[in-house]
Parts: structure tokens; sequence; C-alpha cells
């Protein structure tokens, strides 16, 4: 064997490795060369949004935009989902960030505001002036955060008191009907709104059989979906909850208040509005497809496109590639979740009101700390500009997130309720985590597929419970004292920021959020946390009012101030 | 490593020797000149190193100008608080033993100065954010901040260790803490009208008040928060927390519904998304049927005493 040779066999993995690294370099190198001529500015942006209407839909607003700005270039790289929080990480720490990330998807939220520490650029004196392509509309001269329907309060970082990302959609969530379907096999031309009406359909629908000699599937659900139907049917029933266990009066109920109403026995598991909910769940799951809570979302949508299934829920985002999927073939119906009527001999008393649903602001957009940044804003602006923003959104068929900006009529339906009730027991609030959470998984999941009946589901998870939860909440509410490190560090670093202006009217911003943040962050969440901790441990004294009923002082104001004012009006009536 | 490699051309060592090589000068490159610049260059460079979680580096550029100024002067001292509060504030790495000394140099060197006075709060601060685990000593806490309220009484330092210290008696939720903070808050508010931290004071009163059942107090104070808030006008400022807390706590504790009704109006008004929407007009439905019940009782509880009046008569 020639010496050649015999280095080549000893060496051979050696090679291999120096000669792919060694075209990955040239590759790498001639690649950014062709992308990125010198006189051009290339502003990358990354999302997890493989479908193809949003690649699109950038393709396009990349080539409008530079049209009107030929020395600039935009390329986008859609990340799959799996790992697009690693990718970002990545990203950003090895110096090679995209100029604009989507924000929200595979880190935890303290991660992301980590990065926006360190990565981001703060938008907040940008978003206080006028979009400028929005001259000649009704949204000339508003403050950009001013012309968004959310008024950009979700990219607005309480823990940064900055506002940090752009929305560039509204998202919500609605039910979908196959409108061939429902009325081949009911008759209906719409689906019902109204509850005993829309279980009567589904009765119908699930007594036909369809072509391969299975029934037909009233629901399309998976494990995914059922959570749309939880928020949106069957929480709503339990807002009356919150009059007996909204201890802190915050118009919500927390997992460690649910836990001491339901430990003081306070609120139970009879209450006919617990009751209620839970009994819905079984009316409605009734007509999902057998062993829906192993499915995934995936397999709930195949039901669905291929007319085996007469609904499903999901949200906006799903609309186009519902449409595009279906065409040809079925028209897709919309609705609203079907609610009961106020004579419904169940939940007619219950349900206290309609249901609150207000589409959410999502597809945001950050802008990463480099020398490009002030182009990256300016082509963000451009896709939240009045017309860019109807555009973008009618290429992809999502809601747009500006002021009137135009949207299908499809998706005019997902107009907000702004009035209307919300759930008040629901364990899938994170404050009681830990085996308590677990267990109660396991027994809604018993009860889900049948395996229980509802009171043996309770009774075996509030023994759990009254033994567990307290350990369960004070165990989590450890990591409580662990984030105020990174609050404080924040907030040294504020302080020397605002020390650093030359002037006081400069400083003086920095100050004010120093200060609120060191309220907000320290010293209430302080009080707020010890009470919550206070109230776990003691619970409230039994003879005190609930918290949304006068105690006698108040009564007894409200009283005297309704005589005086009645004294007030003898007055002015007996003067002449 | 590659010992097996025994007749290559490439002996073992000498690769080993490039690998080392390779290693000291990717560390060498990895660790960065020594940070150059002026004083105020140097702390400046710091706090973006800090803020980038580059502590190593913050450190260097600190004590670069530390060492670079005057002693005793501005920037010996902020470059001085500068390296205490990276080895207080870095995780993971964190020296808090260190921090406390290099803080209480900063105090020694110059006890009048800002330095002096955001280095005695940060000591106890120290105090106050002990590691998981760790028992609060509130006591100690309170000594702490009072150090700084004693020193540096009408410093923004001192106001802020004030309303820290009066969180750690309101967080016991006990009512003779309540009534301290009630004693010790009034003082504030009559003795530094102008603070910036008002609004902060008046919370805290509101919250005391709150905890001795004393409804009407508890408003009143939260209302004159409300009213001496600063507010950042380049951001979202959300009031909704505001104007629910303070109709409620007019409705249930004070029984005061004309100021109910007027914060519940305004949540309606300026809250028009937020889901407590509805029972914000909900409560003025409640409110409307409650005195429309008093009303009449009272309306028949005079008329039944007229009535008495006339037997008698």
């Amino acid at each position: 064997m020639s010496r050649a040779r015999t280095f080549i066999v000893r060496y051979f993995p050696v090679l291999v490795i120096v000669g792919t690294f060694s075209w990955a370099c040239i590759d790498i190198y001639t690649r950014g060369v062709e992308e990125q001529p010198e006189d051009v500015t290339v502003i990358r942006i990354a999302h997890w949004q493989l479908e193809p209407a949003v690649r699109e839909a950038f393709e396009e607003m990349g080539r409008r935009y530079q049209a009107l700005h030929p020395d600039v270039r935009i390329k986008q790289e859609a990340i799959p989902e799996g790992i697009y929080g690693t990718w970002v990480t990545t990203q950003v720490v090895g110096g090679t960030a995209p100029d604009l990330i989507e924000i929200g998807m595979g880190l935890l939220p303290q991660i992301w505001v980590s990065y926006f520490h360190r990565y981001f650029e703060p938008l907040t004196r940008k978003a206080n002036q006028a979009n400028p392509y929005n001259a000649n509309t009704p949204l000339e001269n508003v403050p950009f955060r001013q012309t968004f329907k959310d008024d950009m309060r979700l990219g607005y970082s309480a823990e940064l008191a900055e506002y940090m990302y752009v929305p560039l959609s509204m998202f919500g969530v609605r039910l979908f009907y196959n409108k061939d379907l429902l009325k081949t096999l009911t008759g209906l031309d719409e689906a019902p709104t109204e509850y005993r009406a829309f279980l009567e359909a589904c009765e119908r629908i699930k007594a036909h059989t369809g072509p391969n000699g299975q029934p037909y599937v009233p629901i399309a659900s998976s494990r995914w979906h059922f959570w749309h139907y939880q928020e949106w049917m069957f929480d709503p029933l339990t807002y009356s909850v919150m009059r007996l266990a909204d201890f802190n009066r915050d118009g919500l109920v927390g997992n460690e208040e649910l836990f001491v109403a339901l430990r003081t026995r306070r609120v139970t598991w009879e209450h006919p509005a617990v009751h209620a909910r839970f009994q819905m769940v079984r009316e409605v799951s009734n007509y999902f497809q057998p062993g829906w809570t192993g499915l995934t979302r995936d397999e709930a949508v195949f039901l669905f496109i291929q007319q085996r299934a007469v609904f499903m829920t999901t949200g906006t985002w799903d609309v186009q590639s519902l449409i595009e999927q279906s065409e040809g073939l079925f028209e897709v119906g919309l609705m609203d979740f079907p609610i009961p009527s106020k004579d419904d001999p169940v939940y007619g008393d219950i349900l206290e009101g309609p249901r609150y649903a207000v589409p959410a602001a999502g597809f945001g957009f950050g802008v990463t700390r480099s020398e490009r940044s002030d182009i990256a804003f300016d082509f963000l602006q451009f896709l939240t500009s009045q017309e860019g923003n109807e555009e973008l959104n009618s290429l992809i068929g999502w809601i747009p997130s500006i002021r009137g900006a135009k949207t299908t009529e499809l998706l005019e339906k997902f107009s907000p309720n702004l009035d209307g009730v919300y759930g008040a027991f629901s364990f899938l609030n994170a404050a009681i985590q830990g085996n308590s959470a677990t267990r109660f998984q396991q027994e809604y999941s018993a009860y889900q597929v049948k395996a229980c009946s509802y009171e043996e589901m309770w009774k075996k998870y509030q023994a759990f419970y009254d033994e567990h939860g307290e350990q369960d909440y004070l165990e989590t509410q450890k990591d409580w004292r662990r984030d105020r490190i990174g609050e404080q560090r924040h907030l040294i670093w504020l302080r020397s920021k605002a020390m650093a202006q030359k002037t006081e009217e400069d400083a003086m911003p920095f100050w004010m959020k120093y200060r609120k943040l060191t309220w907000d962050r320290l010293i209430w969440a302080e009080v707020a946390h010890n009470g919550g901790i206070a109230l776990v441990k003691q619970g409230p004294a039994p003879d005190a009012p609930g918290p949304y009923e006068y105690g006698p002082y108040a009564m007894k104001r409200i009283r005297e101030r309704v005589k005086a004012s009645l004294e007030d009006q003898a007055e002015e009536v007996s003067v002449p | 490593m590659f010992s097996h490699m025994g007749g290559s051309r490439f002996p073992a060592g000498a690769l080993g020797l490039l690998v080392n090589v390779g290693a000291l000068a990717a560390f060498v490159v990895g660790c960065g000149p020594a940070p150059e610049g002026s004083p105020d260059e140097l702390i400046a460079q710091g706090w973006s190193n800090y803020r980038m979680e580059e502590y190593d580096r913050a450190i260097e550029c600190f004590e670069s100008a530390a060492k670079k100024a005057p002693d005793g002067s501005d920037e010996h001292l902020h470059g001085l608080y500068g390296v205490a509060a990276t080895w207080d504030m870095r995780r993971p790495g964190e020296d808090r033993q260190l921090a406390k000394t290099v803080y209480e140099q900063v105090v020694e060197a110059a006890p009048e100065s800002d330095w002096a006075a955001w280095s005695l709060l940060a000591l106890a601060r120290q105090k106050h954010l002990a590691p998981v685990g760790e028992i609060l000593d509130y006591a100690a806490i309170r000594d702490a901040y009072q150090r700084v309220i004693d020193r540096f009484p009408h410093h923004l330092a001192g106001e802020e260790a004030f309303v820290f210290q009066q969180g750690t008696l309101l967080a016991s939720l006990d009512e003779n803490d309540a009534q301290k903070v009630v004693t010790a808050t009034t003082q504030f508010i009559e003795s530094h009208p102008a603070s910036p931290f008002l609004s902060q004071a008046y919370a805290l009163l509101s919250s005391a008040y709150g905890t001795l059942g004393l409804g009407e107090e508890k408003l009143d104070a939260a209302i004159k928060g409300y009213e001496t808030g600063e507010v950042d006008p380049t951001v979202f400022v959300d009031p909704q927390g505001v104007y629910w807390n303070t109709a409620v706590a007019a409705e249930f504790d004070a029984g005061d519904f004309k100021t109910a009704r007027e914060f519940y109006q305004r949540f309606i008004d300026e809250c028009p998304r937020d889901m407590k929407h509805y029972g914000a007009i909900l409560a003025l439905k409640r409110m409307d049927r409650v005195e429309a019940a008093i009303r009449e009782e009272l309306l028949a509880e005079s008329s039944a005493a007229g009535n008495r009046e006339g037997v008698n008569e």
C-alpha cells in the first residue's frame, strides 16, 4: 500500500470532516456574497409559519417593499415549530440573529424577556411616532401604537415596561362546519347556534351512516380541540363562582383562590354552575369521534376534510387552508359556539350572559439589535400600515391587526363579543402545579372517556386536593423568589441608564419606568405573593362575607346614604 | 488522544500541540482585549456588558474605570458600584460576600455621595433577596432599610428604601404591622409632598387600611394614589386595574355607590375590550337594585312611622 493510500485510510474520517467543513464554509461564503451584494441591505425575517400562504405573502410584501426601496432585499426563513426555540437561541447567542424574529414559540416567557433585554431593540420611542406609510389615510399622524386594534398591548412587555414587538394579525376561534354535509344529513341550511338545537342536529348526524358503513361523526375533536370547547362553551357557565371565590376581588379566580374555596367548601363540586359545566362536557363530547382523547389535531382535521365529520373548532389561522382543502368538495360554514337559551331547563338560569370573546393579537415580530434595525422596523411599519396590513392579511387569510384595515366577509364573523361572561372554575391556571395538577388531569381524563361518573371523579379528586393542594402551592411559590433576582438585575441596569442621561428631561422616562417596575415587580408583587400564601394557609375567616357581598359596615353606609338622599329629596319637595 | 496514530506523519505530540495552541488562541480571542477608554466610556461599556450578561467583561470594565478615575471621584465610585452590582446580580457565578465588601467600600469612601446611598440600598436589597430556601429575617431587612432612610431621608434611594420597608410590613398581613404602616406612611406623605414615590405611599396606606378593615379610609387613599400616580405618556397604560379595584373597594368596603359608579363607568368607557367589562355593567345594575330595595324599605318604614304617629294623634 502506498503511503498516500495508507494516509487516506488512516485519516479518512478526519478528511471527511475537514472536507465537509471546508465545503460548508465556501458555500456559506459564496451564498452570502450572492445574497448580499455590496450596495444592498438584506433584511432577514424568521418565523415558524410553514403555511404556503404566509410564505407567499411575505414574498409578495417583500417585493412591494423592494419596489419602494430598491436597495433593500427581504429574505425570510421559515423554521419548523419543533426546533424554533433552539434555533432562535442559537442565532441570537451566536450573533447571527435575523433582523426580525417572530416572538412566542418554543421558549419560556421569561427566556423571551431575557432575550428582549439582551438582543432586541425596545420599540417604545418609535411606537409613539406616526407610521409614515399611513400618510393620506385616517391614521396619518396617529401614534403607531394607537393604530392597532389592541393598542399594540400584545407587544408591550410588562417586565421591561417597553414595547418590544409588533403584532401583524388578530386571531379568533369559532366552529367550522361542512355546509353540504349538514344539509344532506339534517336538512338544515345553517348550523343552529342554540345549544339544544345544536345537540339535536348532532344526534341526527350521528344516526346516518357514511359510504364506508361507519356512522358520521358530528364533531371532529382531539385533545387539542377540546381546549377550545372548554374555554368557549363549558367554562363560561361557571362565571357565578367568582362571587364566592374571587377573594382578592380582581375579577378573576386564581388557582389558589379556587383551592381555598373548595377546601373551605365555600364552593363545592355540587354547586349548580360547576355541576352544569361538567354535565355539558359529557353532553358535547358524546358527539366527538370515539377515542378523541388520544388523537392529535391533524387527525381531527383529516376527519373533517374527508367529510366524515360535520363540525370542527379551530382558529382563523386555519381558515384559508380549510377553504383551500375543501375547494370543489364542500362549502365551509362558520358559526359561533352554540349557547343555551334563557329558557333552557338546565343551563338557562346558570349562564349569566353571552360569552366574552375577543380576537387576540398575534403573529408578532421583534427587531433585533443591529445596524439594520431602523430598516427592519421600517419594513414592519410597511406591513402594519393600513393598506399594507390589509394586503398582508388578505394574502394569508387572517384578520388584520390595524384599525380600519378591511377583512373578508367570512372573517368578519370573528367580530368580538366584548360584553360577556368567562370561566371562574378552571384548573388550567398554572398557580397550583405538581401532583395536584397531574391528578386532576388523570381524574378528568377518566371522566371524559366515561370511565367514571362525575361524582366519582370529584370525590376522588377533592380528597387528594385537600391533602396535597397546599403543599403543591407552596412548592410552586419557591420559584417566585428566584425570579426576583432577575427583576432586580434589570432595575439596576435601568437606573444606570437613567443616571447616564445628560438632562433631567431625558432621564425622566427611565426613572418613571424604574419606579413603576420597582413597585409592580418587587414591592407590590411581594405583598400579593404573601397575600396568596396567607390565604392558602389560613383561608378567609369563617364568618367573613363573600368577596362580592356587602359586609355590615358597607351596608350601614349604603343605608345612611340612601336615607340622606331621600331626606334631600323631601327637603327639595317641601321648599316652595 | 491521538496516541494510536503511531507511525503517521502527524505524531500525536504535534497534533496535541496544535489542538492546545488552537484552544489557547480561541480562549485569548474569546477573552478579547483589555477594555480601553476613559472612565466614563468604560462605565458605559460595563453596563452594556452587564445588560448582555457578559459579566466577566462587565467587571473588567468597571474595575478599569475605578482604577483609572481619581480616588473618590464620581467615576471611581460608579466603577466600584458597578463591580459590586455585577458580583451581586450575576447568575450563575455570583459572589454576594464580595459584592457586600465592595458596597461597604463605596459607603466608607464617600459616605455622603449618591453612590453611598445606592450602595446602602443595595446592602438592604441583598438581605431582602436572600437565596431560595433561606428564611427571610424581616427585622434585619427593615433595619437595613432604616439605615438608608436615616442617612438619606430625601434621596431617591432613601425614599425607595422607605417604600420597600413598609411593603415588608404590609406583606405580613398583620394588623399591628398595618397600623405601623399607617403611622409611618402618613408621616412620609406629610414630609415628602413632592416625592416621586407619593403615589406608591398612598397605595401602601390604602392597603394597610384594608388590612385594618377601614373601608372609607382605604378608598380615600386609593383615590389619592391614583390621582398622584406618574403617567408615562410613551407607553400603553392600562387603567383597568385601578378603575376596577377602586370601584369594588367603593362598593363593598366603603358602601359608597357614587364613587363606585364613577369608577365602574370609567372602566366601561375606557376599557371596552377588557373581560371584566360585562362585570362592570352588571355592577351598575346591582347597585341600582340594592338602592331601590333600601329606598323602598325606608319609605315603607317612614310611612309606617307616619301611620303610627297618625294613630297616636
